[in-house]
């Protein structure tokens, strides 16, 4: 076939190819012909032939000819004679230059593409005239010129970012070095090009404004220029003053972006504090032009978007400036008028460009010490704006943006809303990014605090008295959502401003007068509602360094809040004792009432001294409210937790222990009664006693209602109260702040305990209850594994057996989506179930744990292993992984770290052995799952090699146990962690072996994560405890896990983490080579093409070449020249 | 710029190229279509094949050329060639799979360079399946570019019709366009989970009132 006949059958199989109505075979053959038309040496010819003959040929061929050159390119460049290359480079030059306008975009593009793939392969060494052409070529027509922009803009992304989406880029190291030493060489001349396109282009545009070709192509042009503005030289920028040309730009709409877009790239490029002051030359003197920019208006959301620029330039403008300015060089003259514009940028009312601001603000503050010694800085402000001045201007208005207005979704009136409309579609979204912002607001007013506290102090509490003055003529008003927002709002500036003071702020007679008339006006106002009423408890609740000091006043402070414990609010809450618990409260009066509780034990937390007089009655008020039934399960464990709050302030023992047993008594009653000693005895008896063998009364979410009536109900409930209780008892006691050490007194009682010979730091005020408590809470974890035996779980009726999994609520967002409670699945019944055995196991195993720190009575019990082993660690072949780690949390390290070194052996042997194995063999057994599965889902190159796929039962749940096995790695890391500081352990083989095994293991998990911490942990047992003598660790160290390590890199494509693997296969074979039983020789010795002398020349390199870097050099060699592992 | 086709004219005919990463189940789900079989084994596609599909509207019949392409350059074919004349396309990828969905932009932007303002329809395949690695609060990629996106399984005949639907409603200019006749399908391999569904689609209906993230693949 001749040369045109097969431009003939290439047109036709196109057209066949693309035809709509050719068949599936016609096709086929078509394409197969094709393939083979780009199979040819001499395809080339065919491509060039269809390209230069122009509008003869339609777009699909002359689409297959550009797909042609780029194959050739693609694939078969670095294989074709060197002639054939440059005819093709030339011809692709010459058909560029003859491009029309009409000519198709993409095929435009394409063009683009191959020259910009040849330019990769072969420039600047073998296309060293090819920047003079294209220049050449782009004075041919607007199309040339935005063509050869194209190649240029594309040109660096493909060089430092690596990939395009057409493109297969594996550049090599070299060749990217060669580009980019191309580029800076001829990056002047670029340059000059650029400069000369944007001045001839520029005259255009401003003599007529509205030429939409010409704004295109100068858009391309600085789309151009942006590819290069943050790494080219400066004094290129410079040279053609492209800073001053992009503020100047910044007043023409269509370029505006675009000219803000590289002055910030130019702003923020990388460079030394003194080259970054003389960049910020320009942009500093120009900012009141750049200022002036925003006054331009196109449209609403327009002028927004690019005020918003203006915002982030002006502020990377400051920000930049003082940190470079190491020096203390004077400021710019205009700095006060930056610091305005930097003002009324924080107070627009666009959350997201106020936001803008803070980080300069940040700065500023945190630079106040520099401008205190450096007076002469702050003389260039202008007398009208002093820095205090400023300051104050600044506190109010962060006061202002504290208030929680601008909800896209709900206030459309308000300006704020607006603007929030423009950044966020939805309430939620509006509402994360806000609570950031608050965070950062919160840390500004901290920061003016530290710097003027008096001040602060003096605006905020003038604040508060003013909102209080406010709504004492009215005091019933019910406020609206916007109103309680503000008054939220000064809460919490009262509170950062507050917490940020030392004592010496009440000194002042000042301060201490107008904080004598705000608590007035605070303890004075009766109001109904309970917005009002919850902020005058949060409130009342900061002024504790003012009751430190003037304690004569918290008499009327507790008036004012005891009896708000018990709010009601006769509009909305229909109260009802009648069933010996309180119900029917609304949720606003209930969170007034746990405000009450919340500020007290805050109170007596902060200034226990103080509040010691008035405990009795605080605790008589309180126990009557228990008494009469009229505070909620969970108010009275807040009730029990402010009791303990009180004991831990208790000054000596016989006080502590007497109140204990008090308010503990009708707690342990319940506890030890018979009921209950029988119901902690078996799974059946619980499952009875908590009439789970039941049917639920109601399983479906729309049953939301739970009969109190209902005795298993109510039962369920007292059993949550009583476990919380004893839980809250546990966590929150704590050895008395006011213990005497040094004095030695023994009337206070609380000296190191001494028992069975071994003296220890006990707080056995608390631990006298162990006898109390422990037996049948011991039982109770008992019981609680043994339930989750399946046979157990049969006993429990259908209905209920959904509670032995996954609350939902843990379990959606798990999963990856969005828990909503309206999306709920199951009834208010069911979850509180699930919930409570839940808390019931995580009570017990906190109690343990903890139970541990209360060392003097836990340790005297004989055999205190084995009854460790008959709860805690009892039935551990049923235990869930989430539940072992939660166990690793709560109970494990306080065992590690609180058992006596003398009981180490009695208490441990028995014990960790057992625990570590499980948890490796969980670890193991879960990690090889995902591993495999892992394997199987390896993409499939060939067609034969079907994927396989799983049963949907497998699936299931496979992220989740996923996402729990790795949580549980996370958890036994830290927890062996503590071994560290127990060398004892060390010495124990039984314990030694499943330790390392399960430590050697998380090293082929592939999470970087885990590898990292077994790296660490490996390389300080190295240095603190393998030694020679100690040959079981040695073989465990220098061989299991030396040979886990080469295994793991041998699975694992992380670079990163083989380099910490590389690490560790170094450290344990440097420490351990020399000693007798050369573990870790003889674990080389079993890997592929591995023999004496392999090793030996390693030992030799090793002992010559100390570098670390060398040594590590030599292991990678090794695995990868000699084994053939990847790395 | 795409054609709008005259919904009056009998057999309009459009040109639907199908795109997306290798092995994300374009074949499979035309093939469900037109031969009524699930292929539960990967076979890549060579080139391009060409499924007609026609479905019956309320505006009248439309046919669906649907150029399903395949997804691994190595498997040679003209790429970005069969794209010419397209007037409408599907990008799919695979809700199993993050890598499928991070080359999305790719697959969107070689198709607009030579399609300009077609529309196009984001579609997340595999959606019976348990263990779903791209989150529908993840899928953001679609509203960039204004394209609509649906969750579907081929398996199941999850959502099968929907993307032609808006395809077939945007190149008319109808939005009132539904179809008067379900196209036949095979009875489903599996049974997607009609909650879990729902919650799906919830959470896309949520998301898509968020503002659009600066780079998705910073959340995959």
């Amino acid at each position: 076939m001749n040369f045109n006949d097969e431009i003939n059958s290439i047109v036709k199989a196109l057209e066949s190819l693309h035809s709509s109505t050719s068949s599936n075979e016609i096709r086929q053959s078509a394409q197969v012909y094709l393939e083979e038309i780009k199979n040819r040496d001499n395809c080339s010819l065919f491509a060039i032939h269809i390209l230069k003959s122009g509008i003869q040929y339609n777009d699909y061929v002359k689409h297959f000819a550009l797909h042609l050159i780029e194959n050739i390119i693609k694939f078969k460049w670095y294989s074709s004679v060197e002639s054939d290359k440059e005819l093709l480079k030339s011809e692709i030059l010459n058909l560029m230059s003859g491009f029309q306008p009409n000519e198709q975009k993409f095929i435009r593009e394409k063009m683009v593409t191959i020259i910009v793939e040849i330019i990769k392969r072969d420039w600047p060494q073998k296309w060293i005239n090819l920047l003079e052409s294209l220049i050449v070529i782009s004075k041919t027509s607007d199309t040339q010129t935005e063509m050869v922009l194209a190649i240029f803009r594309q040109l660096p992304h493909d060089i430092i970012f690596e990939s395009t989406s057409t493109t297969t880029n594996n550049l090599t190291d070299q060749r990217r070095k060669d580009l980019m030493a191309g580029i800076n060489h001829a990056v002047q001349s670029l340059f000059d090009y650029f400069f000369a396109l944007l001045e001839k282009h520029y005259r255009i545009y401003k003599s007529n404004v509205t030429l939409v070709t010409n704004n295109h192509l100068l858009s391309s042009l600085l789309e151009t220029v942006k590819a290069y503005i943050d790494w080219i030289p400066v004094k290129i920028i410079y040279s053609h003053k492209l800073d001053f040309i992009f503020i100047q730009l910044l007043h023409d709409p269509p370029f505006r972006l675009l000219a803000a877009d590289n002055l910030l790239l130019w702003v923020d490029r990388k460079s030394r504090p003194d080259e970054k002051l003389e960049l910020l030359q320009t942009p500093f003197q120009n900012i009141e032009p750049m200022w002036q920019s925003i006054t331009v208006k196109v449209n609403d959301e327009d002028d927004y978007t690019f005020h918003k620029k203006i915002a982030l330039l002006l502020n990377l403008i400051g920000t930049h400036h003082l940190n470079s300015n190491e020096n203390f060089k004077p400021f710019p003259a205009n700095y006060p008028a930056y610091l305005k514009m930097m003002i009324d940028l924080l107070q627009h009312p666009g959350i997201l460009l106020s936001s803008h601001t803070i980080g300069f603000w940040q700065l500023f503050l945190k630079n106040n010490s520099v401008f205190d010694s450096n007076p002469q800085m702050f003389q260039l402000m202008p007398s009208d704006f002093t820095r205090d001045q400023v300051y104050q201007v600044l506190l109010d208005i962060l006061l202002n943006k504290l208030v929680r207005v601008g909800d896209p979704e709900k206030e459309t009136s308000c300006p704020q809303s607006k603007f929030s409309a423009y950044d966020f579609s939805t309430t939620k979204e509006w509402s994360n990014f806000y609570a950031q912002i608050r965070a950062n607001i919160l840390s500004l007013i901290k920061s003016l605090t530290h710097i003027n506290q008096e001040k602060s102090y003096m605006f905020v509490a003038k604040r508060i008295g003013e909102v209080m003055e406010s709504i004492k003529p009215n005091p019933n008003i019910t406020l609206s959502h916007d109103q309680t927002m503000v008054i939220e709002s000064h809460h919490f500036a009262l509170e950062t401003v507050v917490s940020t003071c030392d004592k010496e702020l009440y000194d002042n007679d000042q301060v201490k007068k107008l904080t004598e008339q705000v608590l007035k006006c605070l303890i004075d106002l009766v109001s109904s509602d309970p917005n009002i009423t919850s902020f005058q408890i949060d409130c009342l609740s900061c002024f504790t360094l003012y009751y430190g000091k003037h304690p004569e006043i918290i008499q009327f402070i507790l008036a004012k809040v005891l009896p708000l414990i018990k709010y009601t609010n006769a509009q909305t809450d229909n109260v009802d004792t009648s069933m010996g618990f309180v119900s029917g409260i609304s949720s606003n009066s209930l969170h007034t009432r746990r405000r009450a509780i919340a500020s007290l034990i805050k109170l007596s937390s902060e200034i226990p001294n103080q509040l010691t007089p008035f405990m009795e009655f605080i605790y008589t008020s309180i126990l009557q409210l228990f008494q009469q039934n009229l505070l909620t399960d969970n108010e009275k464990v807040m009730g029990y937790h402010l009791f303990i709050s009180f004991c831990n302030h208790q000054p000596n023992y016989a006080q502590t222990l007497d109140f204990y047993k008090e308010i503990l008594a009708p707690i342990l009653k319940e506890w030890n009664s018979s009921d209950y000693n029988q119901a902690v005895q078996s799974p059946e008896q619980l499952i009875l006693y908590l009439g789970f063998d039941q049917p639920s009364p109601t399983t479906q979410p729309q049953q939301q209602t739970i009969s109190h009536n209902d005795p298993y109900v109510r039962r369920r409930r007292t059993f949550n109260f009583i476990i919380s209780t004893l839980g809250t008892f546990w966590k929150k006691s704590v050895i008395p702040s006011n213990i005497n050490t040094n004095s030695g007194s023994e009337s206070d009682g609380y000296l190191p305990f001494i028992s069975n010979g071994i003296s220890y730091q006990g707080k056995y005020p608390i631990s006298h209850f162990v006898k109390d408590i422990f037996p049948n809470l011991l039982a109770l974890n008992r019981t609680l594994h043994a339930l989750w035996d399946p046979v157990m779980k049969q006993k429990v009726h259908p209905t209920y057996h959904t509670i032995f999994h996954l609350n939902e609520a843990v379990l959606v967002p798990m999963m990856g989506h969005e828990y909503h409670k309206d999306n709920k699945t199951e009834s208010e019944n069911l979850t509180f179930s699930r919930n409570l055995l839940d808390g019931i196991r995580e009570s017990c195993y906190e109690i343990i744990g903890n139970g541990f720190t209360h060392a003097d009575e836990l340790y005297s019990i004989s055999n205190l292993s084995n009854y460790l082993i008959e709860s805690v660690f009892s039935h551990l072949e049923f235990i869930e992984n989430r539940h072992l780690k939660i166990m690793a949390k709560m109970v494990l390290p306080n065992l590690i770290k609180c058992t006596p070194v003398k009981l180490m052996a009695e208490v441990f042997q028995p014990v960790l052995p057992m625990v570590l194995t499980l948890f490796f063999n969980r670890i193991k057994s879960g990690w090889d799952s995902i591993i495999a599965r892992k394997q199987q889902q390896q993409p499939q190159l060939l067609p034969q090699q079907a994927p396989v796929h799983h049963h949907e039962g497998e699936e299931k749940h496979e992220i989740v146990d996923d996402r729990i096995l790795k949580d549980m790695t996370s958890e036994y890391l830290q927890w062996i962690s503590t071994f560290l500081q127990t060398p004892q352990l060390f010495k124990n083989n039984d314990i030694m072996v499943p330790f390392i095994y399960a430590l050697a293991y998380c090293l082929q998990t592939g999470d970087g994560g885990l590898v990292k911490r077994v790296f660490k942990m490996t390389t300080t047992i190295l240095d603190t405890f393998v030694d020679a003598s100690d040959s079981t660790l040695h073989k465990l160290i220098g061989e299991d896990m030396f040979a886990t390590a080469i295994k793991a890199i041998s699975n694992n494509p992380d670079i990163e983490q083989n380099n910490n693997l590389i690490t560790l296969i170094k450290e344990i074979y440097i420490k351990l080579h020399g000693m007798p039983n050369q573990y870790p020789q003889g674990v080389l010795l079993t890997l592929p093409n591995v023999n004496h002398s392999v090793v030996e020349k390693l030992s030799r390199d090793l002992q010559d070449k100390k570098s670390d870097k060398i040594q590590r050099s030599l292991f990678k060699s090794l695995l990868n020249d000699i084994v053939g592992v990847c790395i | 710029m795409a054609e709008t086709i005259p919904v009056a004219q009998d057999f309009p005919t459009v040109k639907l190229v199908l795109v997306g990463d290798g092995g994300v189940g374009k074949t499979t789900f035309v093939q469900r279509h037109i031969t009524g079989e699930f292929e539960s084994r990967y076979i890549p596609t060579l080139g391009v094949a060409v499924h007609p599909l026609v479905f019956y509207t309320n505006f009248g019949k439309i046919l669906f050329n649907i150029w399903d392409t395949a997804g691994q350059e190595k498997f040679g074919g003209l790429r970005d060639g069969y794209y010419i004349q397209g007037q409408c396309a599907i990008i799919m990828f695979d809700v199993t799979s993050r890598n499928s969905y991070k080359h999305c932009p790719n697959w969107h932007s070689d198709l607009t360079r030579v399609c300009e303002s077609i529309p196009i329809v984001l579609c997340g395949n595999k959606v019976d399946v348990k263990e779903r690695k791209v989150k529908p609060s993840q899928i953001n990629f679609h509203r960039r570019f204004n394209l609509s996106y649906y969750d579907i399984s081929a398996k199941s005949n999850y959502n099968f019709e929907k993307p032609f639907i808006w395809l077939a409603s945007k190149l008319t200019g109808q939005k009132n366009l539904e179809l008067v006749q379900q196209p036949t399908l095979l009875p489903p391999e599996t049974v997607v989970d009609p909650n879990l569904m729902k919650q799906y689609s919830d959470q896309m209906a949520q998301v898509a009132t968020l503002p659009i993230p600066d780079d998705d693949d910073d959340q995959i």
